[in-house]
């Protein structure tokens, strides 16, 4: 009898902890976030069975390194397709930086700064062209950035008179390849500090959230009294500056420029932020999400590239990967 | 309204507004700023009215022509497709391979290739409601992977005896290309306004679900239409393979934004619905006159680039400005 009673209480007792478990395990497995990092993770390992050194420190920290380039656009991407958009231009916005940038550095130390911040001017305005023609001209988000990518490259092309000018500041240079330790790069940090920076204003400010309002229901976002507009227009300049930061980076990760750039930047950004759980035209998507994206897109390039797989099978992952991560979500809504 | 002169409507268009109380409009503009140019073209430039030049710019429009009329079909039921000029290099990727073997066997695997695509593209958009632009968008990249994995670069060999057949000339009058170009009109034609299909199509853009609760079958129409994209991308491979005589993974890259830019200039929608073939093929000849003069002008092909991404971004606001009315 009494036995009876203590089992229970003891019933009674653990019953509820375990429907709180059960509860907490299906918001981690409703949560994106935590499910990207899980598939980080499982990624990871799987790596690590088939070719170990894919997840020795020396190439990680290569990983991490490339990864702060493409992590910078694809914070952009992220932004602007939370926004309800997607700038297909990204891509040419880091060409173009990277050919302006050694061209006006012309490789002294002095005319490092300005260039930078020039650089991120021109990132700036060529994404404030994009978001006014979206916002006030009502082209159709990828029938203008598809536009823009047509034009950046002819001047990009222009500029250089078919072979490159100039050349990268040592300062640059330094900095681009400088690693905190051995294994951190200087990048990988500066990049997580401006991830931080934007999970913030996604998160905390009004700003932020009427970037996610927009995105979910402009009509309603209008109603409440957003400036949809503004909003569109800003999403548009910060994909722009990031973009354009990721050129400066890759000029002084590489130390040189070269006409001869395949853009994996665009796509790459756009299935990062597609991995990380942004999703197209509903509003939804985490800057959380969209550094495990990266993480994963960058990881298996490296992957790529260590089975000597050619760009083409690069190219052929990349799109399959959009195709099935946005099939995925769309059956997961439909549920 | 007979069929032929519904054919023509966005080119009639200025002409019935004028008799409305608006004076000036945005069609009206549109045209006569194109047909302005043309004039000009015509005039001042004596290289551009020769016989030559002309046979040659009749070669050029054919590829453009048939890749908008695919992507045209699709902006009328409101879909988009970004893979076409990629659909196109895989088609010349194809041949340069297959036609040594066997010209027909050739000509069938890439039907059928473009068909596939375009019945990917279409059960993505519609089975598994994927937005047309990220569906095509991430088509683009796995077909441009294929092909630069089975063509890294231009080269290739393609019998002459299709390279003649495809550009036979009779005198200096490239015939058969001349045949094509009636061709590809007729199918269009009939296509969209001889068969109940084409007017299914304006009633899915118009208003998709009335036209579902008309009985029509949304989905399967969409499909058939993304299938016809991808056929008439690979035809305008084909096509293009005669050309180049070789097989270019790179080839295709200025058709995605010369078809959209074409077919909106010529009047279609964007939001779908509306637009008409007469209208498709003034916006063709317009963009392939553009890049004929900036050849002849000698103008760098980067500047052609500039030109080009700003006239396709303006004309396209300018639609929207067309459609507000």
């Amino acid at each position: 009898m009494s036995q009876r009673n203590t089992s229970r209480a003891l019933v009674q007792r653990v019953r509820p902890a375990v429907l709180h478990l059960n509860r907490r395990a299906r918001l981690i497995l409703h949560n994106n976030v935590i499910m990207v990092y899980i598939a980080l993770g499982l990624l990871l390992i799987a790596a690590w069975m088939m070719q170990p050194y894919s997840v020795s420190l020396e190439n990680l920290s290569s990983v991490l390194r490339w990864s702060s380039i493409l992590g910078l656009v694809a914070i952009g991407q992220a932004v602007v397709m939370i926004a309800g958009g997607i700038d297909i231009s990204v891509g040419m916005i880091v060409f173009l930086i990277y050919i302006l940038g050694a061209g006006l550095m012309r490789g002294e130390n002095a005319l490092a700064l300005p260039t930078l911040l020039f650089c991120l001017g021109i990132g700036g305005v060529i994404g404030l062209v994009n978001g006014l023609g979206i916002a006030l001209a009502h082209i159709p988000h990828i029938v203008m950035t598809l536009g823009m990518s047509t034009i950046l490259p002819g001047i990009a092309w222009l500029y250089s008179g078919g072979a490159t000018r100039g050349g990268v500041a040592p300062i640059v240079k330094e900095l681009g390849q400088m690693s905190l330790g051995r294994y951190m790069p200087l990048s990988t940090i500066l990049w997580l500090i401006i991830a931080l920076i934007f999970i913030l204003i996604m998160r905390r400010t009004t700003l932020g959230r009427r970037i996610y309002a927009v995105g979910s229901n402009p009509t309603t976002a209008r109603l409440s009294g957003v400036n949809v507009n503004l909003i569109i227009i800003f999403a548009y300049v910060i994909c722009g500056i990031l973009s354009a930061g990721a050129g400066f980076l890759l000029l002084g990760y590489l130390g040189l420029a070269n006409l001869r750039f395949t853009d994996i930047y665009t796509m790459g950004s756009i299935a990062a932020a597609v991995v990380g759980g942004t999703t197209f035209f509903t509003g939804i998507g985490t800057i959380e999400g969209t550094i495990a994206g990266t993480l994963i897109i960058r990881f298996l390039f490296n992957l790529l590239i260590m089975f000597r797989i050619p760009e083409a099978g690069r190219m052929v992952a990349n799109g399959m990967i959009i195709i099935l991560v946005v099939a995925l979500y769309s059956v997961r809504r439909r549920r | 309204m007979r069929p032929w002169v519904a054919s023509l409507m966005p080119t009639m268009k200025p002409f019935t507004y004028l008799s409305r109380q608006r004076f000036v409009n945005v069609d009206l503009l549109i045209y006569l700023c194109a047909v302005g140019l043309m004039i000009a073209i015509f005039i001042e430039l004596p290289q551009f009215r020769t016989v030559q030049n002309l046979s040659n710019l009749l070669l050029r429009t054919i590829p453009l022509l048939c890749v908008a009329l695919g992507q045209m079909i699709l902006l009328l039921i409101g879909g988009i497709d970004l893979s076409v000029g990629a659909t196109l290099s895989l088609a010349t990727a194809i041949a340069s391979h297959l036609m040594v073997h066997s010209i027909p066997l050739a000509i069938l695997s890439i039907l059928m290739a473009g068909m596939l695509i375009g019945l990917i593209n279409g059960l993505g958009a519609t089975k598994m409601n994927i937005n047309p632009f990220i569906m095509t968008l991430g088509t683009l990249s796995v077909i441009n992977g294929v092909t630069l994995y089975i063509r890294p670069r231009p080269g290739g060999y393609i019998p002459g005896a299709y390279v003649n057949a495809v550009l036979a000339r009779w005198g200096s009058v490239p015939i058969v290309p001349l045949l094509i170009f009636c061709l590809i009109l007729i199918v269009g034609f009939v296509l969209l306004y001889k068969t109940t299909y084409g007017r299914h199509l304006y009633a899915i853009g118009g208003n998709e679900e009335a036209a579902r609760l008309a009985g029509i079958n949304v989905a399967a129409h969409k499909i058939l239409a993304y299938v016809i994209c991808g056929l008439f991308a690979s035809l305008a491979g084909l096509y293009m393979t005669a050309r180049i005589t070789s097989g270019d993974p790179a080839v295709g890259g200025a058709f995605l934004l010369d078809s959209i830019g074409a077919v909106v200039m010529g009047g279609t929608s964007l939001a779908g619905g509306r637009g008409a073939l007469g209208g498709t093929l003034f916006g063709v000849i317009v963009f392939s006159t553009l890049s004929n003069v900036f050849n002849l002008l000698n103008i760098n092909i980067y500047w052609q680039y500039v030109f080009k991404g700003l006239i396709v971004i303006s004309v396209v606001g300018i639609s929207w400005a067309r459609e507000r009315r």
